[in-house]
């Protein structure tokens, strides 16, 4: 009996706390919506896409066009990815397949201590030395550019790491089988690994996407903030994050209304990345 | 003692508890040099990982053209040895491997071409492991990285499969993946490709213990098919599998928690005439 009665306890600590996680997530959504209709049946959602600018604080004369800000997010974003995937993607096969066992197991720990590392510091970091190398390319130096090089610094760990996970999920029967043949590693991983592995490694993708995406603080201290759309990859630019943590704290009434519709853009964002990867975890689970 | 063909199980029983357990009568085989007919001779081979020694002094030939199993029960290093035979014991870390391995007139420890090596020495699995690629990438892999003209690509995977019986099965949708296939196809498949470069010695680990009697059975076809094209050394729990498919039989026991070869020679004989007791324990069910 007495088993039964702190299994029943148990049972209903862990309801309470999945309902408290679950119901968190939810209100915050509500949230986001509720503040956001009230901004967009106010201002008008075709404003987002097609006003000339944003200058939100002018009263009557307000400009709420979303587009530089939707435009530097994905441009960094995409930046960041194109850079840090290839990279996480091969630093994860060195230390799976070629690293001696010591020296990969440096590497990881390595890569785990710059997982952890406060996106400030790498905004720092960025501010201090690359806007300033930046800029003796193409003055301001501040710019989309210096965005996409600390987003991808930042994205490289967690990339690594969950492609790691990945390859090491593939069955060990590929490999003997790879090897039983005299496949050469190099084929082995290229034909065999990344077939077996490629949704793990999608996953490891997206998901380094979504923090490119949700990255506030880094960006914000090296892209310059100016609120255009970018002509080329030394153009200052300003991301939703960035735009929100600006602006947040002084904006009213419409202004602030339209910073809730940002950031239910980028939820919506989000919640297109999970599903993408959803599916792929689900296609790794039945291969 | 004698321990000729063996009437009762009371019989055996009481020879069993006259000799007692790992008993002093049952030796180490040892052979002499090679002889002049073997394809695979093994001379004096311990595995060790770490410090445990998974396999002490083994000496076995394997002959062409001819099935050998290797039986014994479980833990008694079977496996281990038949990874020595083509180094996949390379993969695994800690892992030593002692004694002289003859495969073909070559010394397989120290062959610094391993491509030439898993060439002619196929493995087959005890789970069907083929690649997650299609029926026909499967085939082509291993020949592309091996050098076949791309033009014969079609006319080998045709013929492999052909030899494994799965072309009828699969030529309609050579581009499906492989893992759509049933286990039992999986594993002709993996046969298939291990075929395809021609080996002249087939490895081959329980390939049917993860199979349905049926699979099995075609399985155990395809092997005395096989017989007379390729060299088959078969390791197995099944004895009764090893009394169909066996041409010769080498038997493994576990002394001191390390394997040895206790018996070995022509199937037939060596079922109906055991030497040691352990052997005749083991083949009449008593002990394994």
């Amino acid at each position: 009996m007495k088993v039964k009665s702190t299994d029943r306890i148990l049972v209903w600590s862990l309801r309470a706390a999945s309902a408290t996680a679950g119901s968190l997530v939810l209100l915050i959504l509500c949230f986001l919506v509720l503040e956001s209709v009230e901004g967009i049946t106010r201002v008008g959602a075709g404003r987002f896409l097609n006003d000339p600018g944003w200058h939100p604080s002018q009263g009557a004369e307000s400009e709420f066009s979303l587009v530089p800000m939707i435009a530097a997010t994905i441009a960094s974003t995409i930046g960041a990815i194109l850079l840090a995937g290839p990279v996480g993607v091969l630093a994860a096969v060195f230390c799976r397949f070629y690293a001696p066992p010591k020296l990969a197991r440096a590497f990881r720990s390595i890569v785990e201590l710059l997982a952890g590392i406060p996106s400030v510091v790498y905004g720092f970091w960025g501010l201090v030395t690359l806007v300033p190398l930046v800029r003796e390319l193409a003055p301001p130096g501040a710019s989309l550019l210096a965005g996409i090089l600390v987003l991808a610094m930042m994205i490289v760990p967690t990339v690594a790491l969950l492609a790691f996970a990945a390859l090491k999920n593939v069955p060990p029967g590929h490999l003997e089988g790879a090897t039983a043949l005299g496949l050469s590693r190099w084929t082995t991983i290229v034909k065999v690994v990344f077939p077996s592995a490629a949704s793990g490694l999608g996953v490891a993708i997206v998901l380094g996407t979504m923090r490119a995406i949700g990255e506030t603080m880094a960006v914000l201290m090296v892209c310059g903030n100016i609120t255009k759309v970018p002509s080329s990859l030394f153009d200052p630019v300003r991301t939703l994050t960035a735009n929100i943590a600006l602006e947040l704290g002084y904006a009213t009434q419409e202004h602030r209304a339209v910073l809730f519709v940002s950031g239910l853009a980028l939820m919506i964002m989000i919640v297109l990345l999970v599903f993408v990867q959803e599916r792929l975890q689900r296609r790794a689970r039945l291969a | 003692m004698a321990c000729g063909p063996v009437s009762s199980l009371r019989e055996v029983r009481a020879e069993i508890l006259e000799l007692g357990c790992d008993t002093p009568g049952c030796t180490a085989q040892r052979l002499g040099p090679p002889p002049a007919g073997a394809l695979l001779s093994v001379r004096d081979v311990s595995v060790r990982y770490g410090t445990k020694v998974a396999l002490e002094a083994v000496d076995l030939d394997v002959y062409q053209d001819r099935v050998t199993a290797l039986i014994g029960p479980s833990g008694c290093g079977k496996t281990s040895l038949l990874s020595c035979l083509n180094r996949m014991t390379d993969l695994v870390p800690g892992c030593t491997v002692s004694g002289s391995i003859r495969f073909d007139g070559r010394d397989v420890a120290t062959e610094q071409d391993t491509g030439w090596l898993r060439r002619s020495v196929g493995m087959v699995f005890q789970r069907p492991n083929p690649f997650p690629l299609s029926i026909r990438d499967n085939i082509w892999l291993p020949l592309k990285e091996h050098g076949c003209k791309h033009s014969e690509l079609a006319a080998r995977t045709e013929e492999v499969l052909t030899q494994v019986g799965l072309w009828n099965e699969v030529k309609e949708r050579l581009d499906q993946p492989a893992l759509s296939l049933s286990g039992g196809q999986q594993q002709r498949l993996c046969i298939a490709r291990a075929l395809t470069l021609r080996p002249r010695l087939l490895l081959m680990d329980e390939p049917c213990s993860a199979l349905d009697p049926l699979s099995t059975e075609v399985i155990e076809r395809l092997i005395l098919d096989l017989r007379g094209t390729v060299s088959i050394v078969i390791v197995t729990h099944n004895l009764a599998q090893a009394r169909r498919v066996a041409d010769d039989v080498v038997v493994f026991w576990n002394h001191d928690d390390s394997g040895c070869v206790i018996e070995a020679g022509e199937a037939e004989a060596v079922f109906a005439n055991p030497r040691q007791p352990d052997t005749v324990a083991y083949l009449s069910g008593l002990r394994g």
